[in-house]
């Protein structure tokens, strides 16, 4: 079964979807392994891709366009497609290009398609899979009645595994693929930024932390487990932090292994958004706050107090 | 018998309740502390047009039926009275009264205004020895040939310093009593009227209540009401209305009351779990949300009595009568539920008994509507 | 310039979900079905566009796929300010469906931007606006949260991954909005609650083509275990669990 899985590097990176992405296909034994990583790389990334397990891996090195090109990337990849040849199953990590592409991919492909997907409840049966509903309240079994079949994998819903096994990494050589009809005025880039979708773990704050200037203990958590900052929507409704922080139905849906939650109350439209997190840190006052139902972990207190305590805590560990 | 609501009704409700619940809700704790008057959403609710709601789109109105109102009246008064009770005021009475009674000249002048909600409507009736015993109104409206002279005080005027139009009520025959009253559109800025200082009130502390003085102000004869002595018929039968209004807004302070109790039940644990699982609660529970249901359906019947254009003077006084009661009975229970947190105004169930309790007292105490139902009882006009 | 709003009908967020006895289906009793909240901020924005640029955009238009229980949706779309509304009679059974059988309707009835929520709340797909500008060949833009009109041209803000960038299009074009479209949904006003009645309704009849996937059980989420609390005294301890317990950091 040929096998594609594609991912853009992220500031020299090769983002953590992508071998999760390749560990899933990896557990498939019929499944032969291509995959495309398109962006710029560190050696030291390269080298690191030694280990991700199986596959035959191609980099596309040339420039990629400055914003977010959906069209850029499928006729990419289907120029890829033109010369190695038509997959039958395409599984992509969860990266904003790939959310995209996926479904894209899947119309060009005929492919039936999945987003969301945690598992296979036949592992070796790609046709068959479980995926996440109605905003993380309710798992769906789904099949794919089509021959070919689009994955895209729900955030964290597999940890990648470091093997050796890769069969071969080279460059792909190709024409570079084009898009039109659309101009770039102005590109705002941050200096630094931590996608609070690629963070293993995030520290997020509510609207019990009282007020903005209130926030350096919890900066200060978040730097000790090089963790990235979030908030709840009242938050970033009241202009505290800024909106890309914020975290719920509306706003981002996470999944990290780790997400502590500071005085955040835990409304539906919040839990929606973390109810794939691997484990989740409630600390709030009130006990009867609907967070510590959603929680594996709770200090019943006030954040203030418990904060500068977790963060001196976390600041011995290394 | 059909207990559907129409989509447009549900539209109606829903529209209300978003606005309530988002916006109303945010500083309703402040504005009642500070009684400070809620004029941005009086303007937001304007343009989205509720002030004007049941007013024909012939006078700028928003052409909706009375279910549509109490629907909406109930959503608001959920979260605040202070401002469901200026919607009232200038929906019920003034803009209705108008539409209902007034010349076409009026409604060209005075109802279209308000019916757009870019003028507030008051309804002066209730006078420092005049509350319930409306016939005996001592405020004078003189037949001067050209106009009318009208002097006297008014008292507990909802919209009295806000509102642009006034609609007064004055004795001009006194040797025929009530018979000699008169309304009158008077517009505020006209001389010899002053506004006494804002009512430091219990509840509804952000609408705006004041006390209304007349000295010598020159009302011009077209802006007079019906036919000479038609006053006292006219306030009554508008107060009809206004009536179901408030009705609708006890049923929406105790709805509001109970859903906020029924979260907290929810979500309070006490003895290991949730309180909603103790008896205790559970039955007080029931027994609010049964009151509730009932409180509504009176006030339903009323409404649809009157979208039928069927008398519905009594169903009003009915609903009024048991909504004003059942929510001062169900925002006591749902401080109780509350326990502690319920007595501070962080949980917004004590704001909502306060509420409450003006609901049994004005448009016509409780009293009153005892002796209204008790007359048609005795009349046998409401056994079958 | 026509602007058209792909919508969705999805349980309110706070509606408990679960399933039949069969187990194969979503028990809808009792389900609040509202605007998919997305939808209803594009629709905000596309009527916000039309007010402020009048004569430029001629027409909002309402589109979706639905059974007939979703015309009080469709309804409330007209109230809020679209000019007209469009139905295709079928329950979508995937993304893949519901794409497909708007994208026969905007092959016959153009229109030059078309704007498509980020995700629908009930199935989760994020996959109606790419698919859809696949099949009609047209151009995609993902992570939109504003779309300005000046001196006639259509301006976009994209937010994807920290990066905020601004964009010139062409159109037509399927845009794909997110959180800042537009600030708060438009509560309808009585006028529009009462034009609405007058409105345009039109009710289409779908191709209904065969599935590419179906759904065929639904499972509870599985149980979890009660929080394990650390007295608040003793705060360091939950870093200690989280290492030594949970393995997380």
């Amino acid at each position: 079964m040929k096998t594609f899985i594609f991912s853009t590097t992220l500031d020299q990176k090769i983002p953590r979807s992508f071998f999760e992405a390749l560990t899933f296909a990896g557990s498939l034994d019929s499944a032969e392994i291509t995959a495309l990583i398109a962006g710029s790389l560190s050696q030291e990334q390269k080298d690191y891709l030694h280990k991700a397990g199986c596959g035959h891996i191609f980099f596309y090195t040339q420039e990629l366009p400055q914003w977010h090109d959906p069209m850029f990337y499928l006729d990419l990849v289907e120029n890829f497609f033109a010369e190695k040849g038509e997959p039958d199953l395409v599984i992509l990590g969860a990266s904003a290009i790939n959310q995209v592409l996926a479904p894209m991919l899947a119309v060009k492909l005929k492919a039936g398609y999945v987003s969301r997907v945690i598992s296979l409840p036949e592992p070796q049966n790609p046709h068959i899979v479980k995926r996440f509903a109605y905003s993380g309240k309710i798992i769906s079994k789904t099949e794919i009645k089509t021959g070919k079949a689009v994955l895209l994998l729900g955030s964290n819903a597999i940890a990648p595994v470091e093997a050796e096994g890769v069969k071969t990494i080279e460059t792909w050589d190709a024409k570079p693929a084009t898009s039109d009809g659309v101009e770039i005025l102005e590109v705002k880039k941050p200096e630094t930024r931590q996608l609070l979708t690629e963070a293993r773990i995030i520290v997020s704050g509510g609207r019990g932390m009282r007020g903005p200037e209130y926030w350096k203990p919890l900066e200060e958590l978040a730097e000790a487990l090089g963790a990235a900052t979030a908030c709840s929507r009242p938050v970033s409704d009241e202009g505290w932090r800024p909106h890309h922080e914020h975290v719920g139905q509306t706003g981002k849906v996470v999944a990290p292994d780790l997400y502590i939650a500071c005085g955040i109350s835990g409304a539906i439209q919040h839990l929606a958004g973390i109810s794939g997190s691997r484990i989740i840190v409630a600390i709030n006052k009130d006990p009867d706050a609907p967070i510590f139902q959603a929680a594996h972990y709770g200090i019943v207190g006030d954040v203030h107090k418990i904060l500068p305590q977790l963060v001196e805590a976390a600041r011995r560990l290394k | 018998m059909d207990f559907q609501f129409t989509e447009e009704q549900l539209m109606i409700k829903q529209a209300a309740r978003d606005y309530a619940q988002r916006e109303l809700w945010v500083d309703v704790i402040e504005r009642d502390e500070k009684a400070i008057y809620p004029e941005k959403h009086v303007k937001a609710l304007a343009e989205l047009g509720f002030m004007g709601m049941m007013v024909s789109p012939e006078y700028d109105g928003g052409g909706m039926d009375t279910i549509s109102y109490v629907l909406a009246m109930e959503e608001i008064s959920k979260v605040d009275s202070s401002v469901s009770v200026i919607l009232s005021v200038n929906n019920s009475l003034v803009c209705w009264g108008l539409e209902t009674f007034g010349t076409e000249e009026q409604k060209q002048k005075y109802l279209r205004p308000l019916a757009r909600g870019e003028k507030i409507g008051a309804f002066l009736l209730s006078e420092p020895e005049a509350g319930s015993d409306a016939t005996s109104q001592h405020t004078t409206a003189i037949d001067m040939g050209d106009y009318y002279l009208l002097n006297g005080t008014k008292n507990w005027i909802t919209n009295g310093n806000t509102a642009s139009t006034y609609l007064v009520m004055a004795q001009t025959h006194p040797e025929k009593g009530h018979k000699g009253i008169n309304a009158f559109i008077v517009e505020r800025h006209w001389e010899g009227i002053s506004v006494g200082p804002h009512e430091n009130k219990m509840g509804m502390r952000s609408s705006d209540t004041h006390s209304v003085m007349f000295t010598d102000v020159k009302v011009p004869k077209e802006n007079r009401i019906g036919g000479d002595g038609f006053g006292f018929r006219f306030a009554m039968q508008t107060l009809d209305g206004g009536r179901i209004g408030i009705a609708a807004q006890a049923v929406g302070i105790a709805a509001g009351a109970l859903e906020l109790a029924l979260k907290y039940a929810k979500e309070r644990k006490a003895f290991g779990t949730e309180i909603i699982n103790h008896q205790a609660i559970a039955f007080k529970l029931a027994d609010m949300a049964v009151k509730v249901e009932n409180a509504r359906n009176l006030v339903l019947k009323a409404a649809w009595l009157k979208d039928q254009h069927k008398p519905y003077g009594v169903a009003s006084a009915m609903a009024k009568l048991y909504a004003a009661d059942i929510a001062m009975q169900v925002t006591t229970e749902a401080v109780q539920i509350h326990g502690g947190y319920g007595y501070v105004k962080e949980y917004h169930v004590e704001r909502l008994m306060r509420e409450a309790k003006l609901t049994q007292i004005y448009e016509g105490t409780s009293e009153v509507q005892h002796i209204v139902i008790s007359r048609a009882l005795a009349k046998g006009e409401l056994l079958p | 310039m026509k602007i058209a709003v792909c919508i969705s009908n999805v349980p309110d967020t706070t509606t408990r979900i679960k399933t039949d006895a069969t187990g194969q289906k979503i028990d809808l009793n009792g389900v609040q079905w509202v605007l998919n909240p997305w939808d209803e901020l594009a629709l905000t924005r596309a009527i916000e566009l039309k007010e402020q640029n009048t004569g430029l955009v001629s027409e909002v238009i309402a589109v979706m796929a639905a059974s007939a229980a979703g015309e009080a949706t469709l309804r409330k779309a007209l109230a809020v300010g679209a000019d007209r509304a469009v139905r295709i009679d079928t329950d979508p059974a995937d993304s893949f469906e519901a794409a497909r059988e708007l994208a026969y309707y905007f092959e016959a009835h153009w229109a030059d931007i078309i704007f498509t929520g980020i995700e629908s709340s009930d199935f989760n797909g994020l996959a109606v606006g790419p698919m859809l500008a696949t099949l009609l060949k047209i151009h995609l833009i993902p992570g939109v949260s504003g779309v300005f009109l000046e001196n006639g041209q259509v301006l976009v803000q994209q937010e994807v991954d920290g990066m905020s960038i601004r964009l010139k299009t062409h159109q037509p074009v399927v845009m794909v909005v997110q959180k800042g479209i537009a600030i708060v949904p438009k509560i309808p006003a009585m006028r529009g609650i009462m034009t609405a009645r007058t409105k345009p309704l039109e009710v289409l009849s779908p191709r209904k083509e065969a599935l590419q996937t179906e759904v065929t059980a639904f499972e509870p989420l599985p149980p979890k275990a009660a929080a394990k609390m650390i007295d608040a005294e003793d705060a360091p301890r939950l870093i200690e669990l989280l290492r030594n317990e949970a393995k997380v950091i």
